[in-house]
């Protein structure tokens, strides 16, 4: 691994030259930065991933049934499993997509799982994402030039090849195609993920297209060709949020969209990848429930834990959170992407008051969690080894049934106190090894 | 994949004219550059007038520095690389990304020239990648209209600099024919109207010059795509 | 029991023309129990074939895109109902209409006005809806043109005028206040103008017709043409343009009575 390792610099060069990029926004600027690459790998060992590869399966299987069941019968609700209120009282609950189901059942065809080890060794679940995660394409690239660095190394170590991403994503694409071409939806240049996006466009074989490439007549999508003629289009992998996928459902003033893309979805005529709507599963107070309802859908034990979380709306939990603030993190449920975390022990006396008032004034609004002690990890800074936190977005695909990627994006954190590993504050990545053996 | 549309034809198409404007523009600011060692300090200024381009420079230094590397002078090469360069990220599942990886080192060279005291041995290198460029496209692009069209776009640029800088007819000549080749083989749109009078004025006119705005006119308005 | 004949237009003039346009129509009345089409026809201008959808309300729309040039657009539609009392049956309530939206969120004004007026809340939701509008009748009057179609329940409110979308709206937010399940219908009235809207109230197993602006129950004389959570989910014509500049609409309703 050494071997690996000695060649950092020259890996980092190469993503570079692959243009291996996020953007972000920052005063209304948009700029691409490099996403800074550690060549020491996250190593999973082939027993360790069977557990999470099981887990993770069942996690899914009962995300893509739990949402089918809230846009249909709601049968869930109905068995007071979940309050009402954390679903249709919710944001993430959206009535366009109220009776709609999509091709072959699937909602969500690509799920990004955000898991952290403790230092106990076990792992736990902190977030799912199931409307348009991001990241797969950094560690496929990453090992693409890993192996050109350093083949020594993944000669001497049985480390399951991760570079067939592309071909489990247009799998999953094949199997909900309702007859026609797969395309992959980019709201163009100036997004965070472009570098991704274009891609995975080029890994799966895909058509590349920008919103206005694509219109709808007759509840049918076609992509328009230079050509003159259209072809119609079956599945199309977006990377549009559903707020911004069409104008004449939602929000009237994007211009990212494609007007009447919804209404051929609810006609059945073509696969929208990820399913619109999935933003209530994602929702961080129905992740309290997910393991309720593994056992409601599916009758089984839950195979991954939760971190340990607490609802002030339920009253004992409200206690709990006011009683021990100081030690826990409180999440907004309507913010995403490490915004919206306050850690109890970084706050001042009088921050904590005005934080217990507003829990107490606005309950259904906010989660508490365990700090968990995170399982550090080894990165090399400046030629010396030191640790980081870190976590795993693992991918699961669904087609007929949910696989995982044998891999997965590690994040860590800028500087060793921080916890937020989340890209766009910072920090860097590392490449996933899964064992073979 | 043979799926191309309207704007990605008109982004191969630009891709294609910026790459062969920073080539071309590269070799003749090179000549420029030698004469202004010892010959005419300010050859610059003859090379502002041909290339049709205001010479808002104060000197011989400032011409050298900011017509090579300064982004924010639109003439500059650095401005047509990276003009060339967004249009080419937009396209990488057609061009691959080993194609685009290419025009990616040759922006990274003129990022790191810029404080150079010899920038004509750095830019070697952007021309050196234009060269990988232009194979790693013959090798990697698969749909054959899609290679047309960004050829189709290099002969446009290339016949409008020769008009520029005056380069011999026989030179205007063949890469016409090519050109022509090219645009009966598949999938192109043009106006064909222009092409007649550019045949005229390129193959039948000995000489050419007096006509050089005209050409560059009808080469304006050869492509014809969807995007205004 | 009564049989209706409407016949709605509505026709949109522009300063510029337009180059395309993409439109989402809800404007065709709804099959219900109660409500009947015995005929229908729609003719839209740029003519075009019209395609069918619905929402995620159960509403029928009429979209389509048009490429051609055009200065103006108009909406057709004319039929026969046969209407009945405005109760509607259903089993599987959907919790979404127990919740407020962005027009029916209460604030200072509305909170007060709930205080004043709940206490003798009944188990009777239509009986409790109607001892709102009573309410909202004594707070605001009805003024055509005092709001627009931004103005939510609160600001209505505060405005002390409104329109019969302000009076649904505000009666919507007090009752969704109340824990009652309600929800925004456009349709239309016997006589002639504009469409109108109005309530229904989930009591019973069924939806129930609540007219906040007439202070009475909705029944034969109305004809329903879209529901949703509020004003927003029911637009009669949506449309996204490219060109047009100004535009001029106008509209004309005809409900008559057999």
């Amino acid at each position: 691994m050494y071997g690996l390792i000695e060649h950092t610099d020259e890996i980092n060069r190469l993503l570079a030259r692959y243009g291996v990029k996020f953007g972000i926004y920052k005063n209304n600027v948009f700029n691409e930065r490099l996403f800074p690459f550690d060549a020491v790998p996250r190593i999973i060992s082939k027993d360790e991933f069977d557990y999470l590869e099981r887990g993770l399966k069942q996690r899914v299987k009962a995300l893509n049934i739990f949402l089918k069941d809230i846009y249909t019968k709601k049968q869930i609700i109905k068995d007071k499993i979940i309050p009402e209120e954390f679903v249709y009282g919710a944001a993430g609950y959206m009535m366009e997509c109220e009776g709609a189901v999509p091709p072959k059942d699937v909602f969500a065809h690509i799920s990004g799982i955000d898991l952290v080890q403790g230092n106990d060794m076990r792992w736990y679940v902190l977030e799912d994402n199931l409307r348009v995660p991001s990241g797969a394409s950094y560690p496929m690239i990453a090992r693409e030039l890993c192996r050109r660095a350093s083949p020594d190394t993944f000669r001497a170590n049985t480390v399951v090849d991760n570079r067939n991403y592309g071909d489990l994503l247009r799998d999953a694409l094949d199997y909900v195609n309702t007859g026609g071409i797969n395309v992959v939806l980019t709201p163009g240049r100036f997004n965070s993920a472009f570098f991704e996006h274009s891609y995975l466009a080029e890994k799966t074989g895909a058509v590349f297209a920008m919103p206005q490439d694509l219109f709808v007549e007759g509840n049918v999508l076609y992509y328009n060709e230079y050509s003159g003629s259209r072809k119609r289009v079956g599945a199309v992998y977006r990377r549009i949020n559903d707020d911004f996928m069409d104008p004449m459902t939602f929000r009237a003033d994007s211009l990212l969209g494609v007007p009447h893309i919804m209404d051929a979805y609810r006609a059945g005529n073509v696969a929208l990848v990820n399913a619109p709507g999935n933003s209530v599963a994602d929702d961080k107070g129905i992740y309290y429930y997910v393991p309720a309802m593994i056992k409601y859908y599916l009758g089984e034990e839950p195979i991954l834990s939760n971190a340990p979380t607490y609802l002030p709306f339920y009253p004992d939990d409200m206690k709990y959170v006011l009683d021990n603030i100081q030690k826990l993190v409180i999440k907004d449920v309507a913010e995403s992407g490490g915004y919206g975390v306050v850690f109890g022990s970084e706050l001042s006396l009088e921050k904590v008051y005005e934080l217990k008032k507003l829990i107490q004034k606005e309950a259904r609004r906010f989660i508490a969690q365990e700090v968990i002690q995170f399982n550090d990890l080894k990165v090399v800074e400046n030629g010396a080894w030191t640790e980081r936190k870190a976590d795993l977005r693992a991918f699961v695909l669904t087609g007929e049934e949910p696989v995982v990627w044998k891999s997965g994006l590690t994040r860590f954190s800028k500087d060793a106190n921080s916890f937020v590993v989340n890209s766009s504050q910072g920090g860097g990545f590392k490449d996933t090894w899964v064992l073979s053996r | 994949m043979g799926v191309i549309s309207i704007k990605s034809s008109d982004n191969l198409f630009w891709l294609g004219r910026y790459v062969e404007r920073v080539f071309t523009t590269l070799k003749a600011f090179t000549e420029c550059y030698d004469i202004m060692i010892d010959v005419n300090d300010e050859e610059y200024i003859n090379f502002c007038r041909r290339l049709g381009i205001a010479n808002n420079y104060s000197c011989r230094q400032e011409f050298i520095s900011s017509f090579l590397f300064d982004s924010n002078d639109p003439a500059s090469i650095y401005s047509s690389l990276l003009h060339a360069y967004d249009n080419a990220v937009e396209m990488r599942n057609v061009i691959s990304s080993e194609t685009l990886a290419y025009l990616q080192l040759a922006v990274d060279i003129m990022e790191k020239s810029s404080s150079s005291n010899a920038p004509l041995l750095k830019v070697q290198e952007v021309t050196d990648w234009i060269f990988a460029f232009w194979g790693s496209a013959d090798d990697n692009i698969e749909a054959e209209v899609s290679r047309n069209i960004l050829k189709f776009g290099r002969s446009v640029e290339r016949l409008d600099l020769y008009t520029r800088l005056d380069y011999p007819v026989e030179l205007l000549r063949k890469e016409f024919s090519i050109m022509l080749n090219r645009l009966y083989k598949v999938g192109i749109d043009f106006n064909s109207h222009s092409i007649e009078r550019l045949s005229r004025m390129i193959l039948e006119e000995e000489d050419y010059t007096p006509y050089r705005i005209s050409i560059q006119n009808e080469l304006s308005q050869l492509f014809v795509t969807g995007v205004i | 029991m009564a049989v209706l004949d409407f016949t709605y237009n509505m026709s949109i003039k522009f300063s510029l023309p337009v180059v395309k346009h993409c439109y989402t129509l809800r404007c065709i009345p709804l099959e219900c129990e109660n409500q009947h089409i015995e005929d229908i026809k729609v003719t839209v201008f740029p003519e075009n074939e019209l395609t069918y959808s619905s929402d995620g309300f159960g509403n029928i729309l009429v979209t389509d895109r048009i490429v051609t040039m055009h200065n103006e657009f108009t909406v057709d539609v004319s039929g026969t109902v046969t209407t009945g009392a405005h109760i509607t049956p259903e089993s599987d309530l959907n919790p979404v209409y127990r919740y407020p939206t962005n027009y029916t969120k209460c604030g200072a004004e509305l909170n007060r006005m709930f205080d004043r007026i709940q206490i003798g809340i009944s188990n009777d939701a239509v009986d409790t809806a109607l001892k709102f509008t009573r309410a909202i009748r004594a707070n605001i009057v009805y003024k055509s043109g005092s709001t627009s179609v931004i103005t939510t329940a609160e600001e209505a409110l505060l405005n002390g005028a409104g329109v019969c979308q302000d009076y649904s709206h505000i009666l919507l937010a007090l009752l969704r206040k109340a824990g009652i399940p309600c929800r925004y219908v456009v349709g239309m009235m016997v006589g002639e103008g504009e469409t109108h809207a109005w309530v229904e109230v989930y009591h019973n197993g069924s939806w129930h017709g609540v007219d906040p602006t007439n202070n009475r129950l909705a029944d034969e004389n109305y004809i329903i043409i879209s529901r949703g959570r509020d004003f927003a989910d029911c637009g009669i014509n949506r449309g996204l343009l490219t060109g047009g500049g100004m535009q001029t609409q106008t509209v004309g309703l005809k409900v008559t009575k057999r």
